[in-house]
């Protein structure tokens, strides 16, 4: 492949992506998970303060 | 009372790029079966381009281990080589197409693309570091219906337009295609 005579060098940065987002060749976002609760260690659980009943 | 010059900051002046859009050039590829779909070829040497990630030109000449003229390793485009991505400038795109379009297993296929990086631009076209489809043009005179949609499906993978043009001869491919382009 000819392109002939040489002209200049110059460089280019694009302020946005020439690629596009769309990508189809990715699989599928996973469907979104409920966040579970967040577990609390023992030690640090809060203490119960009221009455405690008798078994 | 001292005088600073503005430039003695950190001795370096910044990179500061000469465009901030990409240049836009055309092409002729291939569409060719890469065992999972099509993909698209440069034409000379082969090379696949990637879905969703930038072709990145390398020179492909100190690795050919007969080559009367060894060169050192170097990024690519290199001003005193030939290597880099390669476009044209729409009066030569008619050099890269056959007269005929009775092809058999290598499809070409004609379309605009982005170029950016490092670019050296000559009378007829470019050469580039970087480089992506930005649309893509089938002609599909002849392939048969299946085939034709099957190829189109595939090369919509690069997240670009892709067009079908059903003019059946080289001239007739870049008439419509300009028009379509326009």
């Amino acid at each position: 492949m000819e392109l002939g005579k040489p002209e200049r060098v110059y460089t280019v940065e694009p302020i946005r992506d020439p690629v596009p987002l769309t990508r189809p060749d990715e699989t599928p976002n996973e469907p979104e998970r409920r966040p579970e609760p967040e577990k609390v260690p023992v030690e640090n659980a809060p203490m119960r303060t009221g009455p405690v009943r008798r078994p | 009372v001292k005088v600073v010059p503005p430039s003695s900051g950190r001795g370096q002046p910044p990179d500061v790029p000469d465009y901030i859009e990409p240049i836009i050039g055309w092409r002729v590829w291939y569409a060719v079966d890469d065992g999972v779909g099509t993909s698209l070829s440069s034409v000379v040497h082969r090379t696949l381009w990637p879905r969703g990630a930038p072709l990145v030109a390398s020179c492909r000449r100190f690795r050919v281990p007969l080559w009367p003229f060894q060169r050192q390793r170097h990024d690519a485009p290199a001003s005193d080589c030939k290597c880099g991505i390669y476009a044209v400038k729409v009066p030569s795109l008619r050099l890269y197409l056959p007269e005929t379009l009775a092809w058999t297993e290598l499809v070409p296929v004609v379309g605009r693309v982005f170029l950016w990086g490092s670019v050296h631009e000559h009378a007829a076209g470019w050469r580039a570091e970087r480089a992506y489809p930005e649309s893509l043009f089938v002609p599909i005179a002849e392939l048969g219906r299946r085939r034709a949609i099957a190829i189109m499906s595939d090369l919509s993978g690069y997240g670009v337009p892709v067009q079908a043009v059903e003019a059946g001869t080289a001239d007739g491919v870049l008439d419509e295609v300009s028009s379509l382009a326009a």
